[in-house]
């Protein structure tokens, strides 16, 4: 029988695995012009991004991206209520949780927004994640237009 | 598959569980403290988990945490986790330092968020919770041919 120790070392393939499949840029394999381009319009929503990560299925993206739109105000009130009421850790998972939906709906200027959040709470700078706040809620105000605009919800 | 969800984001719970019920029943918790009820209670009534997505930073419990637990559940009653339920680490964070974590507490498999249902698919066949062949899992009814025997 196998000791826990044993069966800790025999899983270090899959963990050799994981690092394998590391997230490489992808941006930086276009010429730079190229490169700016894709950034400015995959910017506030990539379809083809989500599709692919969802195996090409729309049903599933629709229902998720729905969701979303309707959980996010939520998640912005409770992360500027924490920052104002100067709950650092609060704020962090908050900022955390949403940097994570942002990404899982392909808003890549929305997730590195609540990153810029976040970095400013890791640093102990709440006034700086406060003043990029409304940056944020902008921001997904005009992604949910975009979403909206083309057809997605 | 019984598999359970923790996840304390909305947005990922949804994407998850849609994703999963496909191949089975889905329950879901939002931090490790209810992940941790969901699993002894599963385990107490006999109707184990196969599955666990693990998210790491959540309210009130994290996920290494409730990995931790759950292993040590299982050693106490003699179960290798390689005999245990199969967790899926699924988060944001990619710092070196929570995947080793996560593999030290045994965890069987570790998704990167945004989630790409392939791949977490794809850990699911490698980790013999789904078919091999299937793209998604449909009833299937095979039909023996016994005639040579």
């Amino acid at each position: 029988m196998l000791s826990q120790k044993e069966v800790a070392t025999s899983k270090w393939p899959q963990l050799t695995d994981v690092l394998e499949k590391w997230p490489k840029p992808r941006i930086g394999e276009l010429s730079p012009s190229a490169a700016e381009t894709a950034v400015e319009i995959d910017a506030v929503f990539n379809p083809q991004d989500l599709l692919a990560r969802l195996m090409g299925d729309k049903e599933l993206a629709c229902k998720v991206l729905a969701g979303f739109l309707e959980d996010a105000p939520r998640q912005l009130l409770a992360l500027r209520k924490m920052l104002e009421m100067g709950d650092a850790e609060g704020a962090l998972r908050q900022a955390h949780t949403l940097k994570g939906a942002a990404a899982t709906m392909s808003g890549e200027t929305l997730r590195a927004l609540c990153a810029e959040v976040q970095e400013a709470v890791v640093a102990s700078d709440l006034n700086r994640a406060v003043t990029a706040l409304p940056r944020l809620e902008k921001e997904f105000e005009l992604f949910k237009a975009t979403l909206k605009q083309s057809g997605w919800v | 598959m019984r598999a359970l969800i923790v996840e304390d984001d909305f947005t990922s719970r949804l994407l998850l569980q849609s994703f999963l019920s496909k191949y089975g029943e889905c329950h879901v918790a939002v931090n490790g403290k209810e992940a941790l009820a969901a699993f002894r209670a599963g385990h107490e009534s006999g109707q184990g988990y196969d599955l666990i997505c693990m998210d790491i930073m959540m309210p009130e419990m994290d996920g290494q945490t409730a990995v931790k637990e759950i292993r040590a559940i299982e050693e106490a009653e003699g179960t290798l986790s390689t005999k245990g339920v199969k967790i899926i680490m699924t988060t944001a964070l990619d710092d070196m330092k929570n995947v080793i974590q996560s593999f030290r507490s045994l965890c069987d498999a570790y998704v990167f968020k945004p989630i790409d249902t392939g791949k977490l698919l794809g850990h699911m066949k490698d980790l013999h919770l789904v078919n091999p062949s299937n793209s998604a899992a449909k009833p299937v009814t095979v039909k023996l041919d016994l005639s040579a025997y």
